[in-house]
C-alpha cells in the first residue's frame, strides 16, 4: 500500500513536471517577486537531474525569477567533449572537471554548492561477510565503513566471496571479490573510485609523479577491467542495485546522495530491507561544481549554495551543502545512518595526473 | 505496420509478406558481430532507415518502441499503462540483436525507444552508447535450464541447482540433451554460451580473448548434449512443445521456461550455482527522440516501476521489484565481457570448433522461371555464405554466418527433377579451399526446365536421412529455394505419404525440418503446410539483398 501510494505520487510528479513546464512558460512572471523569468540552459551530471526535475525544486527557482533546463552527460564528456555553445552553465560532479572547463571557457565563476562522499551501496549478507574476514566494520554511531585497503588485498589476491570465512551462511558467490563501478572512461564516480584507490596503493598519499603512477596502475586498471561491461553514467549500476540483488551486484560505488536520495524518496523508496551504505576508509569527496557561463548562471550558483529552501531540498536529493548537518537530518529520518563529519577523505589527484591515469587504464580495454 | 518477415512453419495458413530482417540472420552479428568482424563497419544506411520506418510520425501520446520478440506477453500490462498515464505505448517487434545493430547504426529513427532484453552488447557498438539517452531496468530474468522433471531426479539437480561443471558432465554422458538457440542469432543462446564460458574459465571475473581457448574443450563437451537448434527462442519452444522427444532440458530466460511443460509436468527451472547473465529488460530513451516523447518516456517508466505494475509483470514470469519467481538472491550475476575481440573469439570459436557440425542440404530451384535477374539473385546468396572471415565483401558479419569447418554442405539442384547434386565437406584445415570449390559450384547453376518441388525434396530427403542414420548426433536440416509453384512429379499430398512412411519405418524424418524460402510466384499457402509437415519454418523474400538476408537467416537454425 505504501508504495502504491508512492507510484500514485510519482505518475502525478510527472504530470506536475509537465504542469509546471507549462506554468513557467505562461505565468512565471506572475510568481516571480524580480520581474520576467529566465531561463538557464544547463548541462549536467545524471545524478543532478532528478533534483532539477523536482517541481518543489523549479517553484523554488521561479520565485527568484529564474527557470531551469538541463541535459544531462558524464562530466568528463562535459569537459571535454560537449559543445557548451548553447548553455548558460555546466554542473559537472567534480571539482578537477569544472576547473576545465572554466580554462576552456574563460568562465565568469565557479563554485562548489553541493557535494557528496562516494559510498559503497550493499547488501546486509554481504558487509556482515566483509566484516567477518576484516574488511568491514560498523562504528558506535551505527555507520558501515569499508577498509579500502583490505578490500584492495582480496582483490590483489584474487579472493572469491565463497572462499571467505563464513561465506556458505551469508553470500556464497563464485565471484571473484569486486566493486561494481561505472565505466571509468565516461564517467566521474569511477574517477573518483580511481582516485580513491590510487590515493591507498600509493600508500595514503596523492599520486603526483610518473613513477607513483606507473607502481599503482596494474591494480589500478584490474578494478576496472575485472569487471567486465560497465555502464556509462551513474545512475545505471546504482538502478540495478535498486533493481537486483546482491547476487548480481554485492558491491556497488555510488555517490552517498544517490543513496540517501533514494531513502529520501520516502514511500517511493526503492532500497530493499537489507540495503546497506557503507563509507570506504578513506572515502573522496565529489564537488558538484557550477561553472557559470554567463552572469544569470552566477546567480544561479548563488541560491543553490544560500537560499534556505533550495539547500534543504538538495539534501532530500542526498547532496550536503556546508556541514553535512543538514543531510544527516534528513538521512535519519529515513532511517539511513550517515556519517556527519568525513575524518578519513583521500585527495584526488590532480586534473592532469587523473586522466593520464584514466587513459592509461582505458587502454587496457584494446578498443 | 511491419510483418514479422518470417511465417512459422506451424502457424499453418499464415501468409504474410517478408518486409523485415533484410538482414535477418545477421541479427547474430548484428549486434554481436557487427561489432565484432567489422568494428564500425556499415550496412546500407537506407536500407536500415527502411526497416526502421513506422508509419506513425512522433505523438506526445505514443511512445514508439523497438522491443524484443519475447515481449508480447506483457502487452496486457501496457493497456494498463496507456489508461493511467494517457501514453500508448507501440511495440514494434524485432530480434533482439538486429534491433541493437540498426540502432547503433543510426537505423533507429523511427522509434523513440527500445525495450530489449540488455543494452550490453549496444554498449559494445561503435555509436551505441550516443544512440542511449537514459535506460531505466524494469523487470529481469536470467537465462536458466529448464529440465523436465524425471531428467532433474536422474541428475539429482531437483531444488539443487547444478554448477556449470555438472551440467557439462551431463551433457558429456549423453543423460542432458538440451534445446538452444544460436548464439550468432538469438540472445538467449548468445547469454548461455557467454555465461558457460566465463563460469567455466573460472577466474571468478570476466571472461577474457585468452580464456576462450581454455575453455573450448569443456564447451564442446557441453555442446554434445545440444539436440535441438533454432534461430529464435519462438522457433525453440514451439519445437520443443510440438514434439520433445529427444530433448529433456531447454536453455533459455527464465520467465520463457516457466510455462513450459514435459511430460505433463512443468519444468524444473534451475540457475547454474556458479552464475550466469540476466536480461534487465532496460526501458531505453533514444537520443533521436524529441522532448515530448522524453516525457511521455519518464511517464511510462514511472508507471512502469509502480508497485501495482511491477505485480503484473512479475505474474509474467519476470522478477521485479515486488516479486517474482524467486528471491533474486539465488541468482550469481556474472560479467559480460568488455571487447568486442573476446565476443568475437568465443563466437568465431563455438561455430568453428565447439558447436556440432551440421549437414546442410539445399534443394535449390532452378527451373526456367528462375532465367536472368533471379537467377543472379540466387547466386549472389548462396555466394555469400562461402566468404570466410575477414574479407566480408558485403554485409556485416558474414563470416560468422559462412559454411564452417566440419559442415557438410550438399546441394540438390532441381526443375523438372534433379539436374545436378553437390557435396562438399568444409575442411578445417583448408577452409577457404572448401568455400571457393562451393562458390565455383553455385556459379555454374543455369536455368531451365519445369518444377517438381515435392518428388526433388524427396532426393533431398532421401540424403539428409542417410547422414542422420549413420551419425545420429549431426545436426541435419533441408532448406528448400524455390521460384514457382510445383509443376511436375508428386504433389504435397504424395510427399506427405512418403513422409509418413518414413516415419512409421523408423527413419528419423521428425528430425530433419524444412525451412522453405517463397520467392517469386511460389505458393506460400502450401510452403506453410510443407514447412509445418517437417517441423520446420518458411521465409518470404522479396528483393536481391531480401534474399542473401533470408539464407544468412536461415543459417542461424542450420
Amino acid at each position: 500500500m505504501r508504495k502504491l501510494v508512492g507510484a500514485a505520487l510519482a505518475v502525478l510528479l510527472v504530470a506536475a513536471v509537465a504542469a509546471l513546464f507549462v506554468l513557467d512558460r505562461r505565468s512565471g512572471s506572475a510568481d516571480a517577486a524580480a520581474g520576467p523569468v529566465t531561463t538557464l540552459r544547463g548541462v549536467i551530471g545524471s545524478e543532478k537531474e532528478a533534483f532539477f526535475d523536482d517541481p518543489r525544486v523549479r517553484e523554488a527557482l521561479s520565485a527568484h525569477g529564474l527557470a531551469v533546463e538541463v541535459d544531462t552527460a558524464g562530466s568528463r564528456q562535459i569537459a571535454t567533449d560537449v559543445d557548451l555553445g548553447g548553455y548558460d552553465f555546466a554542473f559537472p560532479s567534480s571539482a578537477p572537471a569544472a576547473q576545465r572547463i572554466a580554462e576552456g571557457t574563460g568562465a565568469t565563476s565557479v563554485s562548489s554548492p553541493f557535494w557528496s562522499p562516494m559510498v559503497v551501496a550493499t547488501h546486509e549478507p554481504v558487509v556482515q561477510l566483509l566484516a567477518r574476514n576484516g574488511a568491514a566494520s560498523r562504528d558506535a554511531g551505527g555507520v558501515w565503513h569499508l577498509d579500502l585497503a583490505a578490500y584492495l588485498a582480496m582483490v590483489r589476491e584474487g579472493t572469491r566471496w565463497d572462499e571467505l570465512e563464513g561465506a556458505a551462511q551469508l553470500y556464497d558467490s563464485p565471484r571473484a571479490v569486486l566493486i561494481t563501478s561505472t565505466d571509468v572512461r565516461t564517467s566521474n564516480s569511477a574517477a573518483m573510485y580511481l582516485a580513491d584507490a590510487a590515493w591507498v596503493l600509493n600508500g595514503g598519499g596523492v599520486v603526483t609523479t610518473r613513477e607513483q603512477q606507473e607502481a599503482v596502475l596494474p591494480q589500478l586498471s584490474h578494478l576496472f577491467l575485472a569487471q567486465g561491461f560497465s555502464a556509462a553514467s551513474s545512475d545505471e549500476p546504482f538502478g540495478d542495485y535498486l533493481s537486483q540483488g546482491a547476487g548480481a551486484l554485492p558491491l556497488v560505488m555510488a555517490y552517498e546522495a544517490q543513496f540517501v536520495g533514494e531513502a529520501a524518496r520516502g514511500d517511493g523508496s526503492r532500497l530493499g530491507p537489507d540495503a546497506v551504505l557503507a563509507y570506504p576508509d578513506p572515502t573522496v569527496a565529489s564537488k558538484h561544481t557550477l561553472v557559470a557561463l554567463d552572469p544569470g548562471a552566477e546567480r544561479l550558483a548563488e541560491l543553490l549554495a544560500t537560499d534556505p529552501d533550495l539547500t534543504a531540498l538538495a539534501a532530500e536529493h542526498g547532496f550536503r551543502t556546508g556541514d553535512g548537518s543538514v543531510l544527516a537530518g534528513v538521512a535519519a529520518q529515513h532511517g539511513v545512518a550517515v556519517q556527519q563529519s568525513l575524518t578519513d577523505v583521500a585527495d584526488p589527484p590532480s586534473f592532469g595526473v587523473l586522466e593520464a591515469l584514466i587513459d592509461a587504464v582505458a587502454a587496457g580495454y584494446g578498443e | 505496420m511491419r510483418t514479422s518477415g518470417r511465417t512459422r512453419g506451424r502457424t499453418r495458413g499464415r501468409t504474410s509478406t517478408r518486409s523485415t530482417p533484410r538482414r535477418g540472420a545477421l541479427a547474430g552479428l548484428a549486434a554481436l558481430a557487427a561489432a565484432v568482424l567489422l568494428a564500425g563497419c556499415t550496412s546500407d544506411p537506407a536500407s536500415g532507415a527502411e526497416d526502421a520506418a513506422t508509419p506513425t510520425g512522433p505523438r506526445a501520446d505514443v511512445l514508439r518502441v523497438l522491443a524484443g520478440s519475447e515481449l508480447r506477453d506483457v502487452e496486457p500490462v501496457l493497456t494498463g499503462v496507456a489508461e493511467r498515464t494517457g501514453v500508448r505505448v507501440e511495440l514494434t517487434y524485432t530480434g533482439t540483436l538486429e534491433g541493437t545493430r540498426l540502432v547503433a547504426d543510426g537505423g533507429a529513427a523511427g522509434y523513440d525507444a527500445t525495450w530489449f532484453p540488455s543494452n550490453d552488447h549496444l554498449a559494445l557498438l561503435d555509436g551505441g552508447r550516443a544512440a542511449v539517452a537514459r535506460s531505466e531496468d524494469v523487470m529481469s530474468s536470467p537465462v536458466a535450464l529448464g529440465v523436465a522433471r524425471a531428467t532433474a531426479v536422474e541428475l539429482g539437480w531437483v531444488g539443487r541447482s547444478p554448477t556449470w561443471a555438472e551440467v557439462v558432465d551431463a551433457a558429456d554422458d549423453g543423460r542432458l540433451r538440451y534445446g538452444m538457440t544460436s548464439p550468432v542469432s538469438s540472445n538467449s543462446g548468445f547469454a548461455t554460451l557467454v555465461g558457460a564460458a566465463t563460469a567455466l574459465s573460472g577466474t571468478g571475473t570476466v571472461l577474457a580473448e585468452q580464456d576462450v581457448a581454455a575453455v573450448a574443450g569443456q564447451l564442446r563437451r557441453l555442446a554434445r548434449g545440444h539436440a535441438l537448434t533454432a534461430g529464435s527462442t519462438g522457433f525453440l519452444v514451439e519445437r520443443f512443445t510440438a514434439d520433445p522427444r529427444g530433448v529433456n532440458a531447454l536453455f533459455g530466460y527464465e520467465s520463457v521456461l516457466r510455462p513450459l511443460r514435459a511430460g505433463g509436468e512443468p519444468l524444473d527451472v534451475l540457475t547454474p550455482s556458479d552464475g550466469t547473465l540476466t536480461a534487465e529488460y532496460p526501458l531505453t530513451l533514444l537520443r533521436s527522440a524529441g522532448e515530448e516523447q522524453g516525457r511521455a518516456y519518464d511517464a511510462v517508466v514511472a508507471d512502469l516501476l509502480s508497485e501495482p505494475v511491477q505485480r503484473e509483470l512479475a505474474a509474467t514470469g519476470r522478477r521485479t521489484t515486488a516479486g517474482g519467481p524467486a528471491a533474486a538472491t539465488d541468482v550469481y550475476e556474472l560479467p559480460f565481457p568488455n571487447r568486442l575481440s573476446t565476443v568475437r573469439a568465443l563466437l568465431s570459436a563455438y561455430q568453428s570448433e565447439i558447436k556440432k557440425p551440421s549437414d546442410v542440404v539445399f534443394a535449390v530451384d532452378t527451373s526456367g522461371s528462375m532465367d536472368g535477374e533471379r537467377l543472379t539473385q540466387l547466386q549472389g546468396a548462396l555466394a555469400a555464405l562461402t566468404v570466410p572471415d575477414g574479407d566480408a565483401g558485403g554485409a556485416p558479419g558474414e563470416g560468422l554466418l559462412a559454411f564452417q569447418a566440419r559442415e557438410n554442405v550438399r546441394y540438390v539442384e532441381f526443375a523438372d527433377a534433379v539436374k545436378s547434386r553437390g557435396t562438399f565437406a568444409v575442411d578445417p584445415a583448408d577452409r577457404a579451399g572448401s568455400l571457393a570449390r562451393i562458390r565455383e559450384w553455385t556459379a555454374s547453376l543455369r536455368a531451365r526446365g519445369g518444377t517438381a518441388i515435392h518428388d526433388s525434396l524427396r532426393v533431398a530427403y532421401e540424403e539428409a536421412l542417410s547422414v542422420l542414420e549413420a551419425d545420429p548426433e549431426r545436426f541435419v536440416s533441408v532448406t528448400l529455394f524455390t521460384d514457382g509453384e510445383n509443376t511436375d512429379g508428386g504433389t504435397l499430398a504424395d510427399f506427405r505419404a512418403w513422409h509418413g512412411r518414413q516415419a512409421a519405418a523408423g527413419r528419423p524424418v521428425a528430425s530433419v525440418p524444412t525451412f522453405v524460402i517463397v520467392f517469386g510466384e511460389a505458393d506460400p499457402a502450401e510452403m506453410a503446410e510443407l514447412a509445418a509437415l517437417t517441423g520446420g519454418e518458411t521465409f518470404a523474400a522479396g528483393g536481391a539483398a531480401d534474399l542473401a538476408g533470408v539464407f544468412e537467416e536461415i543459417r542461424g537454425y542450420q
